[in-house]
C-alpha cells in the first residue's frame, strides 16, 4: 500500500480501536477520517521533535503552498449581520484566508471530531482530538465558525423544517436528527473552547443556540419514539397476555379484533400455551 | 371544480355521480365510511378507489363484477392510459424507497441491485417515464446511475461474479467503460512529462508539483487497468447471449476486441514509470547538490527529505547486478544503484534529526491533502465504497485532483469551489443509511449494514 508506513497504520489502529465496531464501520467509509487521523499523527510527531525556530521555518514552507490554505468565517454566508458572534477581519481587506501549520492541524482536528460526533458514540469527540498550544487559537476559531455555520444553516433551511414535520418513515428525518446532533456537539465544543474568553453576550447567544437545538432534537426524538411506541398500543388491544406472537399486518389485526368484539371469532391457542407477554419487534 | 363523494352506501345515485365526475377527469375527494381513509385523486383513479372501497364493503358478487367491468371500460377509454403506460405504484415505490435513497446514501452495491431489477424487467417506455421523474428531481437517469454504480464497483474490485450482468446491461455499460479507459489514457499521454523532451524544473516546488501530477496519473492508469479487466469480464458474460435477439449495434459492442486497448494502455504505463524514474533521478541529483551549498533551514529541510525518499525508491528500482531492462538509456547506466546508496547514507548521517522531521511533515501533509481533496466513489465523493471496511486497498483508494489544487475564495461564487467541500462536516450528516420500516404488525428501526439507528437515536440524549 503506497504512502502508508507501519507506524501510521499502528496509530490509526489505536485511534480506531477506541471506537466501537459499528462506529468504525461507518467512519472508515467517510473520506477524511482515515486520512486526517494519519495526518494528525504525523504532524503531532513533528510538533514534538521540533524547536520553535524550526517550526517557524516549517510554517513558512506551508504558507507558501496554495493548496494548504484554509478559508475561515464561512458562517458569514448564512448568519445574520451584527450578532454578538459575528467575526470581523484582522484588518481591512482581510479575505479570511489563513495559512500555516496551525490551520492545517486545526482543520484536521475539527473535521475528525465532527465525523466522530455524527457517526460515532464517543461522548465528547472534541476531547479525543484535543489541540496543542501551538494551534489552539486556530482551533477555537474554526470551532466557533463551524458552530455558527451549522446553527444558521439549519434554522434557515426549509428542507430541514419539512423533514422534521414529515413522516417518520422518511429517511430524511433521521438525517435531520443527525444534523442536529452534529450541530449541538460543535456548539457545545465552541462553548467549552471559548469558556472565559467569550463576552457575556457571546456566551449567551451560544447558549441560546444550544438550547434551541436541544429543544428541536427532543421534539424530533419524541416524534420518532412515539411512532415506534404506537406499535405497543396496537398489539395490546389485539393480543392478550398469553397469546402467541402473531406476525400480521395492522389492518388484519384490527379486523380480527372487531370480529372478536362482535363475538364472531375467538382465539384458540395452537399447541403449548405461552405464558410470556407479547413479544415486540423493535 | 371538486366533488366530495362519501361512499357510505353503494346506491345507484352515488355510483352514477362518481362515474360522471370521475369519468370527466375531475378531481375528487373520496372518503370511506369511517373516515379512516381519505384521499384526493383524479378522474379514473377516483373511480377505481371508490369501486375498490365499495367492493370491499359490498357482499353481492354481481355488483362486484359490474363495478370491475365499468372500471375497465372507463380506465381503458381514458386517452392518457391508452397512449402512455403509467409508472405503476410498485415502480414508483422502488424509485422512492430504493433507488433514490441508495443513490443519496452512495451505496453503489444496493443501487446496482435495484437498478438491475428495474432495467431488465421494465419496458423502455416506462423507463423513460422514470427518467423524466428523476430529471425533475435533478437526478441522473437510470442508465447513468447504472453505469456509474457498475464502474464504482469495478473500481472497488467488487466481485463481478456475484452479480452477473444481463446482456442489456452489458450493452449499456461496456461502451461507457471503454470510453472511460480511453479518456484516462489520453490524459496521461497529453501530459508534458510524456512528450519525450527533458524537463528541467527550477526548484523543489516545481518538482513537487510535477511529481504530484505524475502520481495522480499513475493512480488513474491503475484504475484504467482495473476498468479494462472489468470490461473484459463484461464481454465474457456477453458471449453466451443468443445473438438472434441482438441488433447490429449490440453485436458490434459484444464483439469488441480489447487486445489493442490493453496493449496501448500498458505501453503508456511503462513509459510513465520510466519517465518518473528519470525525473526522480534528476531531482535526487538536484537535492544532493543543494544540500552541499544550502545553509538555509528551509532548503536543507526539503533537500534532506527528497534525498531520503527518492533514494529509497531509486534504490529499489535499480540493481547493478541485473542486466539493463529500461528503454531509456540513462536508467541503464552502470553503478547507478551503488552511487545512489552512498549518497543517501552520507546525507542521513549528516542530517540527523532533520530526516525524521522532514518525513513527519511530508507524510502528514500528504495525508492531509488526501483528506482535504480526496473524493470517494460513493456519496457524491464524500464516501468510500463498502470495501473500505473490508480491505486496506478499499480504505486507501481515493480519487485525487489531476492538478495541484489552488484553494478558491468562497466569496467568488462564480468559480467552482476548491476544495469541493470546504468543510466535510457541513455535508456528512446527509449520509443516511438508517431507515424506519414497518415490519409485520410492528415497526422497527432497521439495522442496516452500518449501525443500529435506534441505539444511536437514544444516545443523543445522554
Amino acid at each position: 500500500m503506497r504512502g502508508v508506513s507501519s507506524t501510521t497504520t499502528k496509530a490509526t489502529r489505536a485511534f480506531t480501536n477506541a471506537l466501537i465496531p459499528q462506529d468504525r464501520n461507518v467512519l472508515l467509509r467517510l473520506v477524511g477520517f482515515y486520512e486526517y487521523t494519519n495526518a494528525l499523527y504525523r504532524l503531532e510527531q513533528l510538533l514534538k521533535i521540533s524547536t520553535s525556530e524550526e517550526l517557524i521555518a516549517i510554517n513558512q514552507l506551508i504558507e507558501e503552498r496554495d493548496e494548504l490554505a484554509v478559508f475561515t468565517n464561512l458562517a458569514r454566508f448564512v448568519e445574520p449581520e451584527n450578532t454578538s458572534l459575528t467575526q470581523h477581519g484582522l484588518g481591512p481587506g482581510d479575505q479570511f484566508e489563513r495559512r500555516g501549520l496551525a490551520w492545517v492541524l486545526a482543520l484536521a482536528r475539527v473535521e475528525l471530531a465532527m465525523m466522530v460526533a455524527g457517526f460515532g458514540t464517543l461522548q465528547d469527540p472534541f476531547e479525543a482530538v484535543r489541540p496543542t498550544r501551538y494551534e489552539i487559537d486556530a482551533y477555537k476559531e474554526l470551532i466557533l465558525d463551524g458552530a455558527k455555520t451549522h446553527y444558521w444553516a439549519l434554522v434557515r433551511d426549509p428542507s430541514f423544517k419539512a423533514a422534521t414535520r414529515g413522516s417518520v418513515m422518511n429517511p430524511a428525518i433521521l438525517a435531520a436528527s443527525r444534523r442536529l446532533l452534529v450541530a449541538r456537539t460543535i456548539i457545545r465544543a465552541a462553548m467549552k473552547a471559548g469558556f472565559g474568553e467569550l463576552s457575556p453576550d457571546q456566551s449567551q447567544e451560544l447558549a441560546y443556540h444550544r438550547k434551541k437545538m436541544d429543544a428541536i432534537q427532543i421534539r424530533l426524538y419524541q416524534k420518532i419514539q412515539s411512532y415506534l411506541e404506537k406499535y405497543v398500543e396496537l398489539s395490546s388491544t389485539v393480543q392478550g397476555p398469553e397469546t402467541r406472537f402473531v406476525q400480521a399486518c395492522d389492518r388484519l389485526l384490527r379486523a380480527e379484533a372487531k370480529e372478536r368484539v362482535r363475538g364472531r371469532a375467538k382465539i384458540t391457542p395452537l399447541g403449548e400455551r405461552v405464558t410470556k407477554s407479547t413479544q415486540i419487534i423493535r | 371544480m371538486s366533488a366530495l363523494v362519501t361512499s357510505r352506501k353503494c346506491g345507484p345515485i352515488r355510483l352514477l355521480l362518481v362515474l360522471l365526475v370521475g369519468g370527466c377527469g375531475v378531481r375528487c375527494t373520496i372518503r370511506t365510511k369511517d373516515s379512516s381513509d381519505r384521499r384526493k385523486c383524479n378522474g379514473p383513479w377516483a373511480i377505481s378507489f371508490f369501486l375498490a372501497k365499495q367492493n370491499a364493503m359490498t357482499s353481492f358478487p354481481g355488483v362486484r363484477i359490474l363495478f370491475g367491468l365499468l372500471t375497465c371500460v372507463l380506465i381503458g377509454n381514458q386517452p392518457v392510459f391508452a397512449q402512455k403506460p403509467a409508472a405503476n405504484r410498485k415502480l414508483m415505490k422502488m424509485l422512492e424507497e430504493d433507488v433514490i435513497p441508495a443513490y443519496n446514501a452512495g451505496d453503489s452495491s444496493a443501487l446496482l441491485d435495484v437498478l438491475v431489477a428495474i432495467v431488465t424487467r421494465v419496458e423502455s417506455t416506462r423507463l423513460k417515464m422514470l427518467d423524466e421523474l428523476l430529471e425533475k428531481r435533478q437526478l441522473p437517469s437510470l442508465a447513468e446511475m447504472l453505469v456509474e454504480s457498475r464502474i464504482a464497483l469495478a473500481q472497488q474490485d467488487e466481485m463481478l461474479k456475484s452479480r452477473k450482468p444481463h446482456w442489456r446491461e452489458i450493452v449499456v455499460a461496456l461502451p461507457a467503460v471503454v470510453k472511460r479507459v480511453q479518456e484516462i489514457q489520453q490524459v496521461a499521454q497529453a501530459h508534458p512529462a510524456m512528450s519525450g523532451q527533458r524537463l528541467e524544473p527550477k526548484n523543489f516546488m516545481s518538482y513537487q508539483e510535477l511529481f504530484w501530477e505524475l502520481h495522480v496519473l499513475e493512480q488513474r492508469l491503475a484504475n484504467a487497468v482495473r476498468l479494462l479487466g472489468y470490461a473484459a469480464d463484461l464481454k465474457k458474460f456477453g458471449e453466451g447471449v443468443n445473438r438472434n435477439q441482438l441488433s447490429d449495434r449490440e453485436k458490434r459492442i459484444l464483439d469488441w476486441d480489447d487486445s489493442m486497448v490493453t496493449e496501448e494502455l500498458h505501453a503508456v504505463m511503462t513509459d510513465l514509470h520510466e519517465r518518473s524514474l528519470e525525473l526522480r533521478l534528476q531531482r535526487f541529483d538536484f537535492a544532493f547538490d543543494t544540500i552541499q551549498d544550502a545553509s538555509e533551514f528551509k532548503n536543507r529541510f526539503l533537500a534532506v527529505y527528497l534525498i531520503d525518499q527518492d533514494g529509497e525508491l531509486l534504490g529499489k528500482a535499480f540493481n547493478d547486478n541485473l542486466p539493463p531492462k529500461f528503454k531509456r538509456e540513462i536508467l541503464n547506466e552502470s553503478g547507478l544503484a551503488r552511487s545512489i546508496r552512498a549518497k543517501v547514507v552520507k546525507v542521513r548521517h549528516e542530517a540527523g534529526r532533520l530526516v525524521e522531521q522532514s518525513r513527519a511533515l511530508h507524510q502528514g501533509l500528504h495525508w492531509w491533502m488526501r483528506g482535504r481533496y480526496g473524493r470517494g466513489p460513493d456519496g457524491g465523493g464524500l464516501l468510500k465504497s463498502t470495501e473500505a471496511i473490508r480491505t486496506p486497498a478499499g480504505l486507501f483508494g481515493l480519487l485525487m485532483p489531476v492538478e495541484t489544487p489552488k484553494v478558491t475564495d468562497p466569496e467568488m461564487t462564480s468559480m467552482s469551489s476548491i476544495p469541493e467541500f470546504r468543510r466535510r462536516h457541513h455535508y456528512h450528516w446527509m449520509f443516511e443509511t438508517r431507515r424506519i420500516q414497518t415490519v409485520g404488525l410492528g415497526r422497527k428501526v432497521e439495522k442496516t449494514r452500518v449501525v443500529n439507528a435506534e441505539q444511536t437515536e437514544i444516545k443523543y440524549f445522554y
